[in-house]
This record gives C-alpha cells, structure tokens and sequence, in this order.
C-alpha cells in the first residue's frame, strides 16, 4: 500500500466513514485534543527559545511580516486542522440525529427520575432497557414532569427527555452485551434508577417480549 | 505645497485603513459615509453568514434523511405540502362509503377543542378523532 494513498482526503474520509459512530467520536476527541496540544507545545517551545537562547528578544519577531511562511502557515495549518475536525464532527452528528429506516422504536418516558420504556408490541417495562442486538434501536423520549437526561457513556450518547415534545437517541448494538446508562439531568438523589442496556439477539429478544420475564443481565438468557 | 500633497495621498487611500492615519485628514461627512458603509456591509455579512449556515443545515440534514429514511419527514414541511395541494383547507371525501370526511385544518382545531372540553366535563367513550352526529350537525351535511 502506497503511502500516497494515506494522504488521500478521500481515502482518510472513507476510512472515518467505515467506523463505528463511537470509534468516530473518539478519534475526533483525541484529534482535537492532540491539535490542542500541539499548538500548546509550539507556544511553549517558542517560548523557551525566546528565554534560554535569545536571552530576552521575541521570538515572536518573524511573525510581524504578513508575507512571511511563517505567518501564512501559522494561519492557515490551524485553520484546515479545525475546518477537518469540524466536517467530521458535524457529519457524526448528523449520523447521530437521523435513525436509519429500519430501526426498532421504543418509547421512552421519564418521571421523577424513574425510566418506562414501551415496546411496538405493548410491552412496558420499568426496569431495565432490553433491545435486540444488531439491529438499530431508536429512543422516543419525552417526559411527564421535569427534563430528565439519559446517558449511555459506553455509547458515546446523551439525550435529554423533555416534557411536552419528542426526542431521539439511536444505537446500533453488534453484540450482546450490558451497558450501564447514568442519570445526567432533573436527577432524583432518592432515586438510584439508572437503568442498564441489555442487548441480546433477536430469538431471546421475542421470548422476553412476549413473556414477563425479568433479565438480570445480557448473558444471564439462556 | 506640502497641503496639497498631503491631500492627494489621502485621497488615494483605500476604503479600509488603519483609522489614526486618516482620521485627522477626513471631513466628517466622509467618515460618516464610511461608517455607513462598514455599517451595512457588517450587517449584510452577518445575515448572509447566518442564512448561509441554516440553508447548509437544512441542506446536509435533509440529503441525511433521504439516505437513510428515503423521505424527508419533517412535519413543518409535510405541513407546507399539504396546504400547497389544498388538502389542509378544503373538505373532501377519504372514503365516502365509510364516511370518513377530510374537513379544514382551522374547523379540524375547533371541533378537538370543543371535543375535549366536553370530554374533559362529561367523561364518555368517544375518540376525539371520531367523526360525531354533533360534529355533522356543526359543519353541515358534506357536498
């Protein structure tokens, strides 16, 4: 493989495009951060310079000139590094906002902290928040009291349950496992009601659906 | 002589320069002039830059949906839509043999409000969305 092809911008956009929205967001969270840093390092060796070597005189004099490399590459290599982690940031949002079209729906609603989820065959539940793995799940939350805010931290997902409107939260699970969710908004301190994300394939999926049956965990259906 | 030259100088100045060079050389028309004018173009700018954000959001979510969903289900639009094809403001027949009637959005309001009111006084069994012998009476016998 050609070194060429890696520094294609088509080629490291097909590369994002192919993970998964959580291996997305990270490498955006650590690019953003590595970006940070190494403008911070740039400063701080400038400095240095400045203090050790030039014994008082800036080193900030070669930037004075507009026409200077310096100052054009100082402009604009910053200026494409956020313009790129602001593209790939906003088309993972997107993805973030628009459920595919064959996703599960469940309905979500939140009262004093507590989580009732309400599944297309009638199903309710208030416990934990079983859903079929491999497939994409979508939440429609809203709330009858307060703004209550779920977090799926192992997902990278937040969405806040607001009362009187809808909102939307999609997953796509790949294997069957149990995730931990936190309460991130109107939470009760009484209340210790974070449910957990257990997703397990689609057979286990119809049998717990269709009896009362409660999971302790993604592992524990036989 | 040097009047003279100064002034040629300043006139041959650019529309955007630092401010202590020819503020002292301008006349106080002329500085209002341009600060009307950066005024305005600022203005403008701004606009164009927010309408220009929103289009490419409305833009980017919309080719999203289609991708993933095949349509665009935005309820504000579907709205539009159906008030372009008339459909929100007219009555029509949706299945005469069942008597299902399309009547206008603003009567469709009226008709649910009063129908709540109602409910919420003397609880009964009907839907809200059910068409009644009373909502009959109120809009008249369709065409």
């Amino acid at each position: 493989m050609s070194i060429f092809r890696w520094l294609s911008p088509v080629h490291l956009l097909r590369v994002f495009e192919s993970k998964t929205y959580v291996e997305r967001i990270d490498l955006i969270f650590w690019a953003a951060v590595g970006a940070a840093s190494w403008v911070l390092l740039w400063h701080l060796a400038t400095l240095a310079r400045t203090w050790f070597l030039e014994r008082g005189e800036s080193a900030f004099t070669h930037l004075e000139s507009r026409k200077s490399p310096n100052y054009v590459a100082w402009l604009s290599l910053p200026t494409m590094v956020v313009v790129v982690l602001f593209w790939l940031g906003y088309r993972t949002h997107l993805d973030s906002l628009v459920a595919p079209a064959d996703s599960y729906d469940i309905q979500v609603l939140s009262e004093r902290g507590t989580w009732a989820f309400t599944y297309p065959t009638g199903k309710r539940s208030k416990g934990d928040l079983v859903v079929p793995v491999a497939r994409p799940v979508r939440l429609i939350m809203s709330s009858k009291d307060a703004v209550h805010g779920l977090a799926i931290p192992e997902l990278r997902l937040q969405q806040l349950a607001i009362p009187g409107r809808y909102s939307t939260l999609w997953f796509n699970i790949p294997n069957q496992r149990s995730l931990s969710t936190r309460c991130t908004d109107g939470c009760d301190p009484r209340s210790k009601a974070e449910p957990k994300v257990l997703a397990v394939d689609e057979s286990h999926f119809d049998a717990w659906l269709a009896t009362n049956q409660k999971l302790a965990s993604a592992t524990s259906v036989k | 002589m040097r009047n003279g030259e100064a002034n040629a100088r300043v006139e041959s100045l650019p529309l955007f320069t630092e401010p202590s060079s020819i503020s002292g050389a301008m006349s106080s028309r002329d500085v209002l002039r341009r600060s009307a004018i950066a005024g305005l173009s600022t203005v403008l700018l701004a606009l164009s830059v927010v309408a220009a954000t929103s289009e490419i959001y409305y833009f980017t979510l919309r080719a999203e949906v289609q991708k993933k969903r095949g349509t665009f289900e935005n309820a504000l639009l579907l709205a539009d839509q159906l008030r372009d094809n008339g459909r929100l403001d007219r009555y029509q027949w949706v299945t005469q043999s069942q008597g299902v009637l399309r009547i206008p959005l603003s009567l469709a309001k009226t008709l649910t409000i009063a129908d709540y009111q109602k409910t919420t006084k003397t609880p009964s069994a009907e839907g809200g969305n059910v068409i009644t012998g009373s909502t009959h009476a109120a809009i008249g016998t369709p065409p």
